[in-house]
C-alpha cells in the first residue's frame, strides 16, 4: 500500500509556518537566541529556540504549547486540503476512519511551575491542584481530535526524542492494517524550565551552541518544535485531489538495550533501525541520496551515530550528504522526528539540501563524513531521517519523491 | 483476518500480591486492603488508595543494581515485565528480538514533580539528573530494554485509563505487521501524592472501592501488569504453548462520558477478529464506578440490541482504579478467566439491561474494553487456544 504525505505544518524558533522555516533554514539562519520565556540567568546555558507566542495567549502562558501544536496541525490540514479550501479544517474522510497520532517526550507539562511557585511561596493550601493537570495529556489529545473531526484511532507515543518519528511510523501501521485511511500526525515538545534545567543537569547543553560532528562539539541547545504531517493512502489522496508531496517509503525502529541516557557506543541500535527501514522500503543503502541526521552534537551521540551510519552505508558514507537541523531549530526533543521529517519533505519537494550550521571542519576521529555547510540544489529521490532518544529508542524514516 | 497473536506470558504487581498469582488472588479471592493514609507531603490531603505502605521492594525480584535509582513506576514495570518474560520461558535470543510497549497515564510524576520542586527551591543547583532522566515517560521501557536485552523496539504510550490496553494493541499490531516477532507489553502506574490529590480533586478516583454502579469511581491503585505476545510462527518455532489468542482490536474516540467510543471500539475489534457480538462469552471492562462506568454500561446495553449476550466482569472493583495499570490488568484478568473458565466476580454485579450475570457454560471468546475519562476507548478480542 502506497502512503503519501499531503500536507505539513511547522512552528519552531526559526519561524512560524512551514514556508518561513524553510526559507530561514536554507538561508542559514538560526532560531537560537537568548531565552525570554522563563528565567535562565543562573543557568550555564541561556539560549534556546523559542517560537513566537501564539496570538491570544494568556499572560500566564497557560497552554502555550498546545496552542502552537494546534496551529501546526491546522497548517498541515490547510496545506493538504489546498490553499483555496475555506471550509472548516476537518479530516476529509469519515470521522471513524481518521486517526490522530501524537509524539512527544514530555507532552509539554507546562503548568507544574505555576503549582510549585504557589506551593513554595505561599504554602500548600495556596497551590491549585488544577495546575497539576499538566501531567494529563488526554484532554489535549481529545481537544485536537474534536477540533479536526477525528473519531478513529488516537494515541500519543512518548519515545523520548524519537517520538515524532515513531508517531509517523505508528500512523503508517494503522493505515496498513486497514484501521484508518488518513492520519494527522504531530510531534511536539516545548522548551521550558524543566527541559532546559534537566538537560543542563545531565551536561548535554553547550552554551556556545551545537557544532555538529565537530572535534570541539560539546552538546546541544533546546528549542520549541511543533510539526504536523498528513499521512494518507495514495489512492484516496488522488481521489480527493490532494497533492502528494512525498511518499513514506518505510520506517525502522529498534531499542539499544544498553543504557537509559547513553547510546550504544557502536551505534548498534541505530544501525538496526536504519537497516529495518531500508528492508521495509525494499531499498539498498545505495538508494539513499541524503540523510537528515539526528546529530545532537554531544561527543558520544555523534560518534555513535557516525559509527551506525558507517555500518550501514560503508565507504559511501564519505560522499553521502548529511544534513543536521538542530543548529537551526535547537533540539526539539519529542518534536524532532516530526520536525526533521518536515525538513526531509522540503528537501524532496524543492530538490534542495539546506546547509548545516557549525564549524567547517569535522572531527577527524569520526572518519570521513560529508556535511555541506551551504544550501545547494541536489538530486534527491530518497531521503533518510533519523531520530534517536533516551531509553535507547531509535527510529529511521525513509521518504521519497511522489 | 490476520493470524492470531499468541499470549504466552503474564506478570503483575499489585497490592494483593506479585505475579500472576497476585492478580489471580485479587480477582477470585479478593480482600483488597485500602491504605487509609498513604504517605503525603505535609498539609496535603490524599484519599485512601490501594498503594504500598513503603516503596515497592523490586530488589527482591530483579537485579538490585538496575533498580537502585529507578522511580517507583520503573520498579513496578520492571518486575511485571520480568515476570511476563519468565512465565513465557524466554531464552536470551528470544528476548533480544522482542519489542517492549508500556502504557502509562501519570508516568513518573513523583520524580517529575520532585525535580521541579528542587529546581524552583534551589535554582539550577537543585536540578537533579536522576530525577530528570527517571521522570521522562519512557524510562520504564528503556530500563526494560536494558534489563532484558530487548532490541525489537521500545515504545511508551501516554494516555488516559485505556493506555495499558492500548499498549497491548500496539504490540499486537507490530507483531502482525512483522516489525518484531514478539513483545512485552502492558501498563503501569505508581503512587504520587500530588497526582493522587489532583485526581481526587478532579473526581477521577474515589476514596473507597467502587463498583460499576457506584456514583463515584473507585480508589486509586498502583501496580503494573504485563503480558508476553508473540506471533504464532515464533511460538511454534520455540515450542511454546499459547495461553490465549489475541484475535483483533481497535481504538475509537468521541465525546467524554458517552457510549459512542466504547461501542465503536468494540464493534471494530470484533470486525477485525471476525467474531460476531453473539460469539462473545464474556466482556471484561467496566471501570469501577462513576461516569465512565455509566457510559460503558450504556454502550453495552446498546450492543444487546445488536446481538451481544455475554457475561460481564468488572475486575477494577477489586483491583482499584489503576488507570493504565488497570486497563492492562483487564487484559490479564481476561486471560486468567479464559484459563480458569470462570468469570471473575464483580461486587454488586454489573447490571446491564438484557445481559445476564450468569456465567456461560464455557468461555471461548472474551472481549476486553477500556475507556478513558476523556472519551477514548480500546477493545481487544481474545480467544481460547
Amino acid at each position: 500500500m502506497e502512503l503519501v504525505l499531503t500536507g505539513a505544518g511547522l512552528i519552531t524558533g526559526l519561524g512560524t509556518g512551514r514556508a518561513a522555516n524553510w526559507r530561514a533554514l536554507c538561508a542559514g539562519r538560526t532560531g537560537l537566541a537568548e531565552i525570554e520565556g522563563f528565567g535562565v540567568a543562573e543557568h550555564p546555558a541561556t539560549r534556546g529556540g523559542e517560537a513566537a507566542e501564539p496570538p491570544g495567549l494568556p499572560a500566564d502562558r497557560r497552554d502555550r504549547a498546545h496552542a502552537l501544536l494546534e496551529a501546526a496541525c491546522a497548517e498541515a490540514l490547510q496545506e493538504s486540503l489546498g490553499d483555496a479550501f475555506a471550509g472548516p479544517l476537518r479530516a476529509p474522510v469519515a470521522p471513524g476512519r481518521a486517526a490522530l497520532v501524537l509524539g512527544s517526550s514530555l507532552a509539554a507539562q507546562a503548568s507544574a511551575p505555576r503549582f510549585w511557585t504557589s506551593y513554595i511561596e505561599r504554602g500548600p493550601q495556596a497551590a491549585s491542584l488544577d495546575d497539576l493537570r499538566c501531567y494529563d495529556v488526554e484532554p489535549r489529545i481529545s481537544r485536537l481530535a474534536v477540533r479536526f473531526g477525528i473519531e478513529g484511532e488516537s494515541l500519543l507515543v512518548s519515545n523520548a526524542c524519537a517520538a515524532g518519528a515513531s508517531a509517523l511510523a505508528i500512523a503508517a501501521d494503522l493505515i496498513r492494517l486497514g484501521r484508518a485511511d488518513w492520519a494527522l500526525v504531530a510531534g511536539y515538545d516545548a522548551i521550558d524550565l524543566h527541559t532546559h534545567a534537566g538537560f543542563g543537569a545531565i551536561r548535554a547543553l553547550d552554551p556556545a551552541g551545537p557544532r555538529p560532528f565537530s572535534a570541539t562539539r560539546g552538546g546541544m541547545l533546546l528549542g520549541d518544535g511543533f510539526a504536523a504531517l498528513i499521512l494518507e493512502r495514495a489512492d484516496l489522496a488522488a481521489a480527493g485531489a490532494r497533492v502528494p508531496r512525498a511518499r513514506l517509503l518505510g520506517y525502522g525502529e529498534s531499542a539499544d538495550a544498553h543504557h537509559l541516557t547513553q547510546p550504544h557506543p557502536e551505534g548498534q541500535g541505530a544501525a538496526l533501525a536504519m537497516r529495518r527501514a531500508l528492508a521495509q522500503a525494499g531499498l539498498e543503502p545505495g538508494a539513499v541520496d541524503a540523510i537528515n541526521v539526528h546529530c545532537t552534537a554531544t561527543p558520544t551521540n555523534d560518534a555513535a551515530e557516525v559509527a551506525a551510519m558507517r555500518a550501514v552505508f560503508g565507504e559511501r558514507l564519505a560522499s553521502l550528504p548529511l544534513q543536521a537541523s538542530k543548529p537551526a531549530f535547537g533540539h526539539t526533543l519529542g518534536g524532532a522526528g516530526a520536525v526533521e521529517a518536515v525538513v526531509a519533505l522540503g528537501c524532496l519537494e524543492t530538490q534542495t539540501l539546506p546547509g548545516t550550521l557549525g564549524e567547517a571542519e569535522t572531527d577527524p576521529a569520526l572518519g570521513e563524513v560529508r556535511v555541506p555547510r551551504e544550501t545547494a540544489p541536489a538530486t534527491l529521490r530518497v531521503v533518510m531521517s533519523n531520530s534517536f532518544g533516551f531509553g535507547g529508542c531509535n527510529t529511521s524514516l525513509l521518504l521519497g519523491t511522489p | 483476518m490476520s493470524a492470531p497473536v499468541w499470549i504466552t506470558g503474564l506478570g503483575a504487581v499489585c497490592t494483593a500480591g506479585v505475579g500472576a498469582e497476585g492478580l489471580r488472588a485479587a480477582l477470585y479471592d479478593p480482600a483488597p486492603q485500602l491504605n487509609p493514609a498513604p504517605k503525603a507531603r505535609e498539609g496535603l490531603s490524599v484519599p485512601p488508595a490501594l498503594v504500598f505502605a513503603e516503596e515497592f521492594p523490586a530488589e527482591a525480584h530483579v537485579d538490585r543494581r538496575l533498580v537502585r535509582k529507578a522511580s517507583g513506576l520503573s520498579r513496578l514495570a520492571l518486575v511485571a515485565v520480568s515476570q511476563a518474560a519468565q512465565s513465557a520461558h524466554l531464552s536470551e535470543a528470544e528476548r533480544e528480538a522482542a519489542g517492549v510497549v508500556i502504557g502509562t497515564s501519570l508516568g513518573s510524576s513523583d520524580y517529575y514533580l520532585r525535580f521541579y520542586e528542587a529546581l524552583l527551591r534551589r535554582g539550577p543547583k537543585g536540578a537533579n539528573a536522576v530525577l530528570f532522566t527517571e521522570g521522562v515517560f519512557n524510562a520504564p521501557s528503556g530500563h526494560t530494554s536494558a534489563l532484558l536485552g530487548v532490541r525489537g523496539a521500545g515504545h511508551t504510550l501516554v494516555g488516559g485509563e485505556e493506555a495499558g490496553l492500548s499498549a497491548a494493541l500496539l504490540a499486537r499490531d507490530r507483531i502482525v505487521l512483522g516489525a518484531f516477532p514478539a513483545a512485552l507489553c502492558g501498563g503501569a502506574e505508581a503512587y504520587c501524592d500530588l497526582a493522587l490529590a489532583s485526581l481526587f480533586h478532579e473526581g477521577r478516583v474515589g476514596a473507597a472501592l467502587g463498583a460499576p454502579a457506584s456514583e463515584a469511581p473507585g480508589a486509586f491503585a498502583e501496580g503494573a501488569c504485563a503480558l508476553f505476545l508473540e506471533s504464532e510462527a515464533t511460538g511454534r518455532a520455540r515450542g511454546a504453548e499459547p495461553r490465549a489468542l489475541l484475535l483483533g482490536g481497535a481504538r475509537a474516540r468521541g465525546t467524554r462520558h458517552t457510549p459512542g467510543p466504547a461501542r465503536a471500539a468494540l464493534l471494530a475489534a470484533c470486525a477485525e477478529a471476525q467474531v460476531s457480538l453473539a460469539d462473545l462469552d464474556l466482556v471484561v471492562g467496566g471501570g469501577s464506578g462513576g461516569p465512565r462506568s455509566r457510559a460503558e454500561t450504556e454502550a453495552l446495553a446498546g450492543l444487546v440490541r445488536d446481538g451481544l449476550r455475554a457475561a460481564l466482569a468488572a475486575p477494577l472493583a477489586h483491583l482499584g482504579e489503576g488507570l493504565a495499570f488497570g486497563s492492562a490488568a483487564l487484559l490479564g484478568s481476561a486471560l486468567l478467566a479464559l484459563e480458569a473458565q470462570r468469570v471473575p466476580p464483580t461486587p454488586g454485579g454489573w447490571a446491564v439491561p438484557g445481559l445476564s450475570a450468569a456465567s456461560p457454560g464455557s468461555l471461548k471468546r472474551v472481549a476486553v474494553l477500556a475507556t478513558s475519562d476523556e472519551g477514548s476507548a480500546v477493545a481487544l478480542v481474545l480467544g481460547a487456544p
